[in-house]
Order: structure tokens, then sequence, then C-alpha cells
């Protein structure tokens, strides 16, 4: 039988003979070197970002959680745009803003030496858990209610500890779900 | 579920460093992020996932090759460098790669599915068959572009000019 390759009439024998020579990578220096490019490792600081946005991930939650960020982004680029307006206006957005970030519900605040400000300087120490791209929950119901959500396994030390509660004086020793969101 | 975390956490440590290799290789834009994306899948999948060890590389860089080929298919209007071989006539160069400029340029040289395959063969150091099932080739077409592939590349190699 008569086998083509590459438009040259060969015999099977000859094919066989090509598919071999085909297969045979060995006489190629470049393939140690193509090797070496898979090899390399990842820079730690990578390495590290990427395990714990597997971890995030990997929550019970999380595939909950993912799939409903997105559209809760668009929500909250309505709300931006609406309560942008609002402020143009000379009207009062923070309410229109607390309620984007109740239905995105995941929304931090930058952490900065041991606190958060969402309008109130609040306590987040090393005890507290970052709640979405390391950034601080916003008030102390917020960050009870991810902690509960999230991870039920530390909710007995969320709860005793003083994240989330205001620095100034008079800090409500009883911080709860109840908790109101600061505007 | 925290064996599911586990061995998605060993498949990283395993399979980072190749699947990031393939993505630099075929020249993906934002490479890191691409790898990022790939094990939050693998993460996602893994409680579905049964196999041995050379199965799990061979679906990992399944994921890595379905990405490629969705970013192509968004940036269609505008393909991303990976699908503008570099040409003498003066083509954008490839990315600084300091590691082996040489290789990277003249991975650039080649058509798409040479350097898919030879990179998925070598970078991603999976056999014949694995290769041909992820690109929906039989193992012959496979072993022709692999052929072909290490050709031009030597050739490319030897006539590379960092000045270029």
């Amino acid at each position: 039988m008569t086998i083509f390759d590459e438009g040259v009439a060969v015999s099977q024998e000859r094919q066989a003979a090509l598919t071999k020579m085909m297969g045979d990578y060995r006489n190629f220096p470049v393939v140690d070197r193509l090797c070496e490019l898979g090899q390399r490792p990842i820079d730690p600081a990578l390495e590290a970002d990427h395990l714990n946005l597997l971890t995030q991930v990997a929550q019970p939650s999380g595939r909950r959680r993912v799939p409903r960020l997105r559209v809760a982004a668009l929500v909250m680029i309505g709300v931006l745009v609406t309560s942008t307006g609002l402020a143009a206006a000379d009207i009062d957005a923070g309410p229109v803003r607390a309620l984007g970030e109740r239905i995105a519900g995941v929304v931090g605040v930058d952490i900065t030496d041991g606190k958060v400000n969402h309008g109130t300087d609040r306590y987040y120490g090393p005890d507290c858990l970052p709640i979405a791209d390391g950034k601080g929950a916003i008030n102390r119901g917020q960050y009870l209610k991810w902690v509960r959500e999230n991870r039920p396994d530390m909710l007995d030390a969320a709860k005793a500890s003083n994240c989330g509660k205001p620095l100034s004086a008079g800090t409500s020793p009883d911080g709860d779900d109840n908790d109101p969101g600061d505007r | 579920m925290a064996a599911d975390r586990t061995r998605a956490a060993h498949a990283y440590h395993d399979l980072a460093p190749a699947v990031l290799g393939y993505l630099q290789a075929l020249h993906v834009r934002e490479p890191e992020d691409v790898l990022g994306e790939v094990f939050v899948q693998v993460v996602r999948d893994i409680g579905r996932f049964r196999g041995d060890d050379a199965a799990l590389r061979r679906w990992v860089f399944s994921i890595a090759h379905n990405r490629v080929m969705d970013t192509h298919r968004r940036f269609r209007r505008r393909p991303p460098p990976m699908l503008q071989p570099v040409l003498d006539t003066g083509a954008a160069p490839p990315p600084d790669d300091p590691f082996a400029p040489e290789l990277v340029a003249a991975l650039a040289t080649l058509s798409l599915d040479q350097r898919e395959v030879v990179v998925l063969r070598f970078v991603a150091d999976l056999s014949l068959e694995a290769v041909a099932r992820i690109t929906g080739r039989t193992v012959g077409a496979v072993k022709a572009l692999q052929h072909r592939a290490l050709e031009s590349l030597e050739r490319a190699i030897s006539a590379y000019s960092p000045e270029r």
C-alpha cells in the first residue's frame, strides 16, 4: 500500500521508519532546554498568594460565594454610580452605599495598624480574620456574620474578641449580628 | 473536603512550575494570573477527579489548554502575541526572558499547533498519547508536529542573534 508523506509516495516500510524517527526526540538538544522551562520554581510570594486564594475557594461556602460575587460586582457598580450621583447632588449616599455593601456581602476595608476605619476606627488586630482580599470587616456585625458563614470553627474566638468593635469610648461589650452598620 | 484541599495543594506544588512554564512558552498574557485561574478550577473540580498522578497531570494541563483556547477566542479580533509568530520582517519581539531568550524567540517562530505540541510534550512533560488527547489529534499527527517543531527550533536557535 502506498502512503503519502508530505505529498511524496512512500512504502509502508519507509513510513514505519519515518514514524519511528519522528517519535525519537533524543537527537534534539533543544529538548533538554524545553524541559528546563517547566522546572523553574514558582516565586514564593506568588505561590503564597495562590495557595491563599485556593484556600478561600476551597472553603465550604466559597463555591457558592464566588458566583455570587460576580452578580454582586454588577450590583455594586450600579450602587456606586447611584451613590456618586447622589453625592454630586449633595444628598447623603450613605444608606445606598450600605445597601450595596450588604448586597455584595463581602466588601472589606483596609487594615492599618491593627484597625479599620469605616467612619469610625475599629479594632482589627492580628487575632482578627481578614474577610476579603486581605481586608477587614467594616464593623462587628459583618465580622461575626462572615465568621459564622465561612469559619464556623472560629466563631467562639470571634465572639470573645474585640474585632470590629469601635475603638472610641463606650465600646459595646456585646457585639453581635444586630450591630448596625456604619453609614 | 479536607482531603480534596490537600490533594489540590499537592497538585499545585507538583505541577505549578510546569503549568507556568507552559503558559509562558505559549506567550500567554499575564501567565501568573492564568496560573491562579487554572488551579482555582482544579480546586473546584478535584472532588470529581479520579485517577493516578499521570492522569492528574493530564487533567490539569487539559484545564490549562482550555484556558489558553478561551483566551484565544476572547481576543479573536486582537490575537494575543502567541498567535503572531515573530518573523524576520520585524514583528514585535517576544517578551524578554533572561532565562532563555533565544529559546523563547525560537518558540515564537513556530506555528501555534507546533508550539502547543512541543510545549505540552517537553515543558509539561506529557506523553504522546496525553498530548494527543488534550489537543484532539492522533498520536501520529502529534509525532509529526513534534518532529517538525524540533527541527525548526534547532534551526531558529542556531540563527538567533541577540541584536534582533
